[in-house]
């Protein structure tokens, strides 16, 4: 069989080697099948649809409560953070484990691909993905909602700097679980370790303070407090720039040890 | 040569799962990797495309490091594992293409013709559109095969490939082992001992990490380094296993006759020699007649029996 003469090599990238075919792949596992639409349901039933409900029982409210825009808002903003972020953690500790034990990991870097390659695809997928799915929709669905049960908007550039904060808490929850699961050959251990920081740090916080300039703990708060034009105390400007800091952190760590995974 | 590797080692927490691997494989053979289940077969492929680094010792593919020129390896070969696993949700056809795109950018028709071309040498056109979940052992392994060589490969390296099929999916793999040959090396493993008797021209015999042997399958086939000829004879043979007994090049004699027959198994020790006067010193003797003479053929299993001894490897 003469080779076809017609095709034309892949031009070597270096590390980047087999990056766009990876995320081609990466991308394709999410809105090449239903997992977009079941998970665009989910979300979009979970936060919008509880959004909904406290709307219409806000329709008459009581004196002593804020409007029913700020509750709406701190309500959908509180749940976006913990729930989006879990299920950050959820799909991406899976991403390597899962190659890794059915041998597909091993059969892709038979070929020449880079380890860096990837493990920065399959953040970039799901870091899209889960973003725009769990987050960008809801966030963008809430905007209608909100002017049809309220008649009125939130203060647009708040409520997108608000959803920028979300991002960046789902964006380093994704790398921590990534990086966990190229530290850990077990789900359970990826998935707890992940969960653990992500629901204990605010309640640890009463304890150690400390731990809200160092976690993304209070990055819903700051959120709803940007959203809604509260002033937000310089102390708190520490968390986002941690939280900002330790992404790409997470990614190199998760590199390093994936590099010297022996498959 | 396609593969070189001089004192390629590896240990797991202390143990060595290959010791001092020395392997030759000469461009354009079928080179059959044997040794029993758990003799570091696997562990030497793994080492080879870079997917485990060795504690020591070095291995060369076309002269290229697989530590150092790792992916400049990998674009030249192409790998099938024991067990394949691909993405479920794709089909076959998105399979191979995905794999071709690692290897070629384009242009999309002569990707999707070399796909088709794939498909049709392991015989999976019929069931090209279909998820790759669905597929049987055997179908799996023909889809392995086909990825393994979308990019023309120069050397293939097959670890086990038969081992999970059923005797018609064997042989259909070792048919196109076989009309892959003239293209590139074919570097497999496998404890089919009957296999690498059929396809193969070298091998090489592994067991507990350690190389037994290495040789063309013929002269594997004719002893472990020495040459032993069958002689059968007819009558008083005493003085010609006197006169056997007097030539330096002989090594033994060995009387392997059975139910009164008389049958020597004469090991030498230079081949030539055997071949100008081994038959002439027995004739000789005018007391007996060679009524047969030629090298005795043993079959691998005889061979690798000798060779890996008949401990249970559990193969």
């Amino acid at each position: 069989m003469a080779p076809n003469t017609a095709l034309q090599a892949v031009p070597e990238r270096g590390s980047m080697d087999g990056f766009r075919n990876l995320l081609g792949k990466e991308l394709s596992l999410w809105w090449s099948t239903r997992r977009w639409i079941k998970q665009l349901l989910l979300w979009t039933l979970l936060l919008n649809g509880t959004v909904a409900l406290l709307l219409v029982q806000l329709q008459n409210p009581e004196p002593d409560m804020g409007s029913p825009m700020q509750a709406a808002l701190q309500v959908f903003l509180a749940m976006t953070a913990i729930a989006v972020s879990i299920g950050a953690v959820l799909s991406a500790q899976d991403a390597v484990i899962g190659e890794r034990q059915s041998g597909t990991a091993a059969w892709i870097l038979s070929k020449p691909v880079s380890r860096q390659a990837f493990i920065l695809t399959k953040f970039l997928a799901h870091a899209f993905s889960v973003n725009v799915l769990a987050l960008l929709v809801p966030a963008a669905l809430f905007l209608p909602e909100a002017r049809l049960f309220n008649g009125q908007l939130p203060d647009l550039a708040g409520f997108a700097s608000g959803v920028g904060l979300l991002v960046l808490s789902v964006l380093y929850y994704q790398a921590m679980a990534l990086m966990l699961s190229t530290l850990f050959q077990s789900r359970g251990a990826v998935g707890g370790i992940a969960l653990a920081i992500l629901i204990g740090a605010k309640s640890l916080a009463r304890l150690a303070p400390w731990l809200l300039k160092v976690t993304p703990a209070a990055i819903g708060d700051i959120a709803a407090a940007v959203t809604m034009g509260d002033p937000v105390p310089m102390e708190l400007v520490y968390p986002i720039i941690v939280t900002a800091l330790c992404i790409p952190l997470f990614l190199a760590v998760a590199h390093w040890r994936f590099s010297r995974e022996e498959l | 040569m396609s593969i070189v590797t001089q004192n390629l080692t590896k240990s797991f927490k202390g143990v060595n799962a290959l010791s001092g691997l020395n392997l030759t494989v000469p461009e354009r053979s079928i080179f059959g990797f044997l040794g029993p289940n758990g003799a570091g077969k696997s562990t030497t492929i793994k080492l080879l495309l870079g997917l485990i680094r060795p504690t020591e010792g070095t291995a060369k593919v076309f002269g290229l490091d697989v530590v150092q020129d790792s992916k400049a390896v990998r674009r030249r070969v192409g790998y099938l594992a024991q067990d394949p696993r691909f993405y479920d949700h794709m089909t076959a056809r998105e399979t191979l293409r995905f794999t071709a795109r690692f290897f070629y950018r384009g242009p999309a028709n002569a990707i999707e013709e070399r796909v088709k071309e794939t498909l049709e040498l392991v015989g999976l056109t019929d069931k090209a559109d279909r998820p790759v979940k669905t597929f049987s052992g055997g179908e799996r392994q023909r889809l392995g095969i086909a990825q393994a060589q979308i990019n023309y490969p120069d050397l293939l390296i097959l670890d086990e490939p038969a081992a999970s099929l059923d005797p018609m999916g064997r042989k259909d793999v070792l048919e196109i082992m076989e009309r892959l040959r003239r293209h590139c090396t074919i570097f497999y493993s496998t404890h089919i001992l009957e296999d690498v008797q059929r396809v193969s021209d070298s091998v090489a015999i592994l067991d507990k990490g350690r190389l037994v042997a290495q040789a063309p399958i013929a002269e594997l086939l004719a002893g472990s380094g020495k040459m032993v000829y069958s002689v059968a004879l007819k009558g008083d043979a005493t003085e010609a296993l006197q006169a056997l007994g007097r030539q330096p090049w002989v090594a033994s004699v060995e009387n392997a006759g059975q139910n009164g027959e008389t049958r020597w198994h004469v090991t030498v020790t230079d081949d030539a020699a055997a071949e100008a006067r081994l038959l002439r010193t027995i004739l000789a003797d005018q007391h007996c007649a060679v009524t047969e003479f030629g090298r005795r053929r043993i079959n691998l299993e005889q061979a690798f029996m000798a060779l890996v001894g008949g401990e249970n490897h559990g193969a």
